[in-house]
């Protein structure tokens, strides 16, 4: 309740949601867009180390020969939903209804881990066909980025999980509305990570390029 | 004055919310259509030199939308998180370009 009444005062300031209506929660928000700014070089780095490497192949399989197109279509359909549900359960949230927004980030959660079992099942089959870690200079550029964008929706699955937790014992108050909102935000930009993945790893990978 | 307030608050809350779950929706389709059509690009088996580029630009449109829909920079007063993300984006284009290049 004490909430709404802050809410109501923050309206007209920076956006429309409850994750502003206080000063701390509108730092938090704009800290986390220089955190993702950050995140973007950190990516683009991995991405050009890939680029750099991903013909250097030496003895091991290249990206034509291990690629399955139908499971990273599976994958990306996974990640992708999960963009979605997390978004309408922060809209749910400027609604107010908790539960409407517990549901939507348990489906995400839930998502989230789908498309983890997949990526698992992805690097068991390849590590089979003899490509690890250390095969090729390939081999090592692909698992340091597709690993590093993992790690990132495994971190990302956790957080969602425990603020959860807290979301069911405190409910949606100024304090804790911020704290939902910079998640979706990183699940949104891992998800945006992805899409050059599939892109530029898998489809050109798959292509030979 | 805080009658306005809650006012603008209700007018806030109920209605756009329920006019941006669609919009959400649409740009969610789109996504799904980018991609697909992305797929299919890729495994009619058309030479990669004319495949490449489309399928980035609808990477990029793809992105795009994610940062202006989901994660609200369209919405008012996102011009520093819009500026931030660009040159995150921008430097990382940079270090893109001079690594595959450079030598």
């Amino acid at each position: 309740m004490e909430s709404q009444q802050t809410l109501v005062n923050a309206t007209d300031r920076m956006q429309l949601g409850i994750e502003t209506s206080t000063l701390e929660g509108r730092n938090k928000v704009l800290g986390f867009w220089v955190f993702l700014g950050g995140e973007c070089a950190l990516f683009a780095s991995l991405f050009a180390i890939y680029l750099t490497l991903h013909g250097q192949t030496l003895h091991g399989p290249t990206a034509k020969e291990l690629f399955n197109l139908p499971l990273i279509g599976l994958a990306t359909l996974f990640l992708l939903t999960s963009s979605l549900t997390g978004v309408l359960g922060i809209n749910a949230m400027h609604r107010g209804n908790r539960r409407s927004l517990l549901r939507w980030l348990g489906v995400t959660v839930l998502l989230g881990l789908a498309f983890l079992a997949v990526q698992v099942i992805e690097f068991i089959t390849y590590a089979h066909e003899g490509f690890g870690f250390s095969t090729s200079p390939f081999s090592c550029a692909f698992y340091a980025l597709v690993g590093f964008h993992g790690g990132h929706v495994a971190f990302g699955v956790m957080w969602i999980s425990t603020l959860m937790l807290q979301l069911k014992k405190e409910g949606i108050t100024a304090r804790k509305a911020p704290k939902v909102f910079i998640a979706s935000l990183y699940w949104h930009f891992v998800d945006v990570v992805w899409v050059f993945i599939f892109t530029v790893v898998y489809l050109m990978g798959i292509m030979g390029v | 004055m805080s009658n306005m307030s809650t006012e603008t608050q209700d007018r806030v809350q109920h209605e756009p919310s329920h006019g941006s779950v669609r919009v959400h929706v649409i740009s969610f389709a789109i996504m799904i259509v980018l991609t697909v059509v992305a797929f299919v690009l890729v495994g009619a088996g058309i030479a990669p030199a004319m495949v490449v580029p489309v399928i980035l630009a609808l990477a990029v449109i793809q992105v795009v939308l994610q940062l202006y829909d989901f994660m609200h920079l369209k919405e008012r007063g996102h011009s520093f998180p819009t500026l931030f993300i660009t040159s995150g984006a921008l430097f990382g284009l940079i270090f893109i370009v001079v690594m595959v290049l450079w030598p």
